[in-house]
C-alpha cells in the first residue's frame, strides 16, 4: 500500500518537473549583455568564455563561471584590441568580440539613423535565416550558393517577385516549413547572404537545390544538374 | 474503518483527476489546432479565389486591349492587365502547392504582365501597338480563357465539396516533395500541362524567353583543361607573404559561363593556420568567375579608405586596369566594393566587377566578376549630341545641390546600352541620381540614392 502511494506522489512529482521544464523553455531570456565581471556566474559568461575561445584564448573551462582563467584571458583580449585592461566585459568589449551593447547584433539589426528606414539590411537577414536554417553545416561557399539560388528566383518569372514571397511560400524550402531557420544567426551565415546580395553566384544560375540524401520528387532529377556544393546539387 | 477506505479511494481519486485532466488538455489542444486549421485554410481560400477573380479580369481586358485604338485607352488597360498579372502570380504563389506544379503557370501569368508592361512604355513613349503586338496579345487572350475555364472547374469542385485546399496543404508536407507530377488531385497540374504547349513569349522585358539564352561577351579565347585550370587558379588568388595554396579538388559547373570551381586550402607560414577558398574561372579562357574565402573576421582595424586600396591594388595585379570604385556597401566587419569598367573617360556600369575585403587585415575575401564577363566588350560610343550644360538643364528645378555631369553607359530594357550623362542632385534630405541621355535630351534613368553607415546603395 505504502509502496503505492509512493508510487503515485513520485508520478506527481515527475508531472509537476515536467511542466516546470516546459514553463523554462517557453520563457527564454531576451538576449542582453551586461556587465559581467569576476564572480558572476550565468549565460553571458559561458558566452564570453565560448567567444574567447573563438577568438583564440584560453579561459578555462565553459562553465559559466567567472574565475581567474576567464579573467586573465579577457584582459589579455582587452589588452590586445587597444581596450582599457579592466577584466571587466562592458559594452566596448562586447562590441569588439563581435556583439554589439544591448542587443544581439546579428538577429536584432540596429535602425538606420538616415535615410529614413530605406535599406537593404532587412532582406540580408531574412536571406541569412534562411541560408542558416538550410545550409548551417556547408561550407562558406555552398553557404553563399543557397543564398544565390534564393535571389535567382527573384529573376524568374516561375517564382514569386518579392524575396519574402519566395521564402514564405509553401513548402519551398524546408527548414521555413519546419521552423528550423528561426535559429539563432551565425556570422558565417550572414557574410554569405551579404555576399549573395553583393552578386555571388557560385552556381552559374541555379533554381533549385537539394540534397540527394533525402527524399526528394524524382521530378528534380530531371532539371539540368550544374554542380555539387558540399552535399547540396544545385540545378536550373 | 474510514481511514483504510480513505487510504483506499485516494489513489483513485487522483487517478481520476489525472484522466479527466489529461483529457481537458487534449480536448483543448484539439480545438486550438481546429481553429489554426480553419484560420489557415481560409487564407488559402482568400488567395485562391483573388487568383480566380484576377485571373477572370485579366482574361477580359486582354479582350478589350484587342479592340480598343486609342492610346489612352491602351495605357490605362495595360497598367491594368501588368497589376492584375502580378497579383494573380502572388495569390497563386501562396497556394498551399510547390513551384514543381505551378511552376509553369506562374511563368505565364508573369510574363503575362511584363509583357503589358513592355507595351505599357512602348504606348507612354508615344508608338502604338503594331500588328505583332495584337497578335501576340490575341494569344495571350486565347490562353488565358484556357486557365480561366480551368480555375472555374477547380472552383466548381471545391464549391461542390470534392476538393479541401487544405487537403492540398497535407499533401504538400508528405505527399508532393516525393509524387511530384503524379499527384492525385490533378486539378492544378493539368492546368500546368496545358500551359506547357504554349509557344515562348519573345519581348523586351526582364521575364522574356530570350534571356535564357544570353551569352557571355567577355568571354574570349581558347579551351583550357583541368591542369591549366589548376595552374591558372594558383595564379589568380591572392599572394600574401607567407602563405601556401593547395587544390584540394576541381570540378565542373555548367553554369551559365561553364566552368572548373576549384577548392583550396592555404595555409599561412607563420600560425600555420588553414583557411578554405572556392575559386571559379571558365572554361573558355581561363577568366575569372569568382572567388570566396572564408575565415573569422577580427573587429576592425584598417579604414574604409585602406581596404579601398587593396581592392584596387588586387585587381590591377590581376589585370583589371580601366575600372573606377563606384559605390560600397558595409557590414559584418567586411566591406564590398563595386566597381565598374571605363572606356575613353566613360563609365561602363554593365560591367561590374565586385570585391569583398575583410576590414581586419585588409585580406580579399572575395571578388566577382560574371556580370563583367556577361557584358564586357569593345563599345562603340558614340560622340554626345548634347553639351554638358544643355543636358543640365533637363533636370527637373526642384532639384538643388546639382554635381556631376560624367558620362556613363547605363543599361536600358535587357539587351540595350545608352549614353548618359550622370547628374546628383538634392530635394530636402535625399540624394538623386539623375540619368540624361547625352543623344536626345530624354530623361533616361532616376536613381535615390541612400547613404547609411553600412555604404551608399542605390534604388
Amino acid at each position: 500500500m505504502n509502496k503505492y502511494k509512493s508510487a503515485v506522489v513520485l508520478f506527481i512529482a515527475f508531472l509537476v518537473l515536467c511542466s516546470f521544464v516546459i514553463l523554462s523553455n517557453a520563457r527564454k531570456a531576451p538576449a542582453q549583455y551586461r556587465l559581467v565581471y569576476w564572480g558572476l556566474s550565468g549565460n553571458d559568461v559561458s558566452r564570453l568564455q565560448q567567444t574567447l575561445y573563438d577568438w583564440g584564448y584560453n579561459p578555462g573551462p565553459v562553465d559559466g563561471v567567472f574565475g581567474n582563467s576567464t579573467y586573465q584571458s579577457l584582459i589579455s583580449f582587452q589588452a590586445n584590441n587597444g581596450l582599457a585592461s579592466d577584466g571587466v566585459a562592458g559594452p566596448a568589449t562586447w562590441a569588439a568580440l563581435g556583439f554589439s551593447s544591448g542587443s544581439d547584433p546579428i538577429s536584432q539589426p540596429a535602425p538606420v539613423s538616415i535615410s529614413r528606414g530605406v535599406s537593404n539590411r532587412d532582406d540580408t537577414y531574412l536571406l541569412a535565416r534562411v541560408i542558416e536554417g538550410e545550409a548551417a553545416n556547408e561550407s562558406f561557399t555552398g553557404k553563399v550558393a543557397v543564398g544565390a539560388v534564393i535571389l535567382n528566383r527573384m529573376q524568374s518569372a516561375a517564382f514569386p517577385y518579392s524575396l519574402a514571397g519566395i521564402i514564405y511560400q509553401p513548402g519551398a524550402f524546408e527548414s521555413v516549413s519546419n521552423g528550423q531557420y528561426n535559429r539563432p544567426l551565425t556570422d558565417d551565415s550572414l557574410r554569405a547572404a551579404m555576399m549573395a546580395m553583393s552578386g555571388w553566384d557560385p552556381t552559374g544560375g541555379a533554381l533549385y537545390f537539394w540534397n540527394p540524401a533525402k527524399p526528394v520528387s524524382p521530378w528534380v532529377w530531371t532539371r539540368n544538374v550544374i554542380t555539387q556544393i558540399g552535399r547540396h546539387i544545385f540545378a536550373r | 474503518m474510514s481511514t483504510i477506505r480513505w487510504r483506499r479511494l485516494l489513489p483513485l481519486a487522483i487517478a481520476v483527476v489525472l484522466v479527466g485532466g489529461i483529457f481537458l488538455w487534449g480536448y483543448q489542444q484539439y480545438t486550438v489546432r481546429k481553429k489554426l486549421e480553419v484560420s489557415l485554410n481560409n487564407k488559402y481560400y482568400r488567395s485562391f479565389y483573388d487568383l480566380l477573380e484576377n485571373v477572370q479580369n485579366v482574361e477580359v481586358l486582354l479582350s478589350k486591349v484587342l479592340v480598343a485604338q486609342a492610346p489612352e485607352q491602351d495605357s490605362k488597360i495595360f497598367t491594368e492587365i501588368w497589376q492584375r498579372a502580378n497579383a494573380a502570380q502572388a495569390n497563386l504563389n501562396q497556394l498551399p502547392l510547390t513551384d514543381i506544379t505551378t511552376g509553369r503557370t506562374s511563368k505565364f501569368l508573369t510574363q503575362v504582365g511584363d509583357y503589358s508592361f513592355t507595351l505599357l512604355q512602348k504606348v507612354a513613349a508615344g508608338q502604338s501597338k503594331c500588328q505583332k503586338d495584337w497578335n501576340t496579345l490575341q494569344t495571350l487572350y486565347k490562353q488565358t480563357s484556357t486557365l480561366n475555364t480551368e480555375l472555374q472547374d477547380t472552383e466548381r469542385k471545391i464549391a461542390e465539396g470534392k476538393l479541401y485546399l487544405g487537403e492540398l496543404a497535407q499533401q504538400t508536407g508528405r505527399v508532393v516533395q516525393k509524387e511530384g507530377p503524379k499527384l492525385a488531385n490533378g486539378n492544378f497540374q493539368k492546368i500546368e500541362d496545358n500551359l506547357k504547349s504554349f509557344p515562348t513569349l519573345i519581348y523586351d522585358g526582364p521575364f522574356s524567353d530570350k534571356l535564357e539564352e544570353r551569352t557571355a561577351r567577355g568571354i574570349t579565347g581558347a579551351k583550357i583543361n583541368v591542369f591549366q585550370a589548376k595552374t591558372r587558379i594558383l595564379e589568380l588568388v591572392e599572394h600574401r607573404p607567407g602563405t601556401k595554396h593547395m587544390v584540394e579538388g576541381i570540378r565542373k559547373i555548367e553554369g551559365k559561363i561553364p566552368a572548373f570551381q576549384a577548392d583550396l586550402i592555404s595555409t599561412s607560414g607563420s600560425s600555420g593556420e588553414k583557411e578554405r577558398l572556392s575559386v571559379a574561372v571558365s572554361r573558355q579562357g581561363g577568366k575569372l568567375l569568382w572567388y570566396t574565402l572564408s575565415r573569422k573576421v577580427a573587429p576592425n582595424k584598417i579604414t574604409l579608405a585602406e581596404a579601398r586600396e587593396k581592392a584596387v591594388k588586387f585587381l590591377s595585379e590581376k589585370g583589371y586596369r580601366n575600372i573606377t570604385p563606384i559605390y560600397y556597401e558595409q557590414g559584418a566587419r567586411m566591406v564590398v566594393f563595386n566597381f565598374a569598367a571605363i572606356q575613353n573617360g566613360v563609365i561602363l556600369y554593365p560591367d561590374q566587377i565586385k570585391v569583398t575585403v575583410a576590414l581586419d587585415n585588409g585580406q580579399i575575401l572575395g571578388i566577382e566578376a560574371t556580370d563583367y564577363l556577361m557584358s564586357h566588350h569593345q563599345r562603340v560610343i558614340p560622340k554626345p549630341a548634347l553639351t554638358l550644360a544643355q543636358a543640365r538643364g533637363k533636370l527637373s528645378p526642384h532639384l538643388t545641390k546639382i554635381s556631376g555631369g560624367r558620362l556613363t553607359l547605363i543599361p536600358r530594357g535587357t539587351a540595350n546600352e545608352v549614353l548618359a550623362y550622370e547628374f546628383r542632385g538634392e530635394l530636402d534630405q535625399d540624394t538623386f541620381l539623375i540619368y540624361i541621355n547625352a543623344a536626345n535630351g530624354k530623361e533616361e534613368q532616376v536613381l535615390r540614392l541612400v547613404r547609411n553607415k553600412e555604404g551608399i546603395l542605390s534604388f
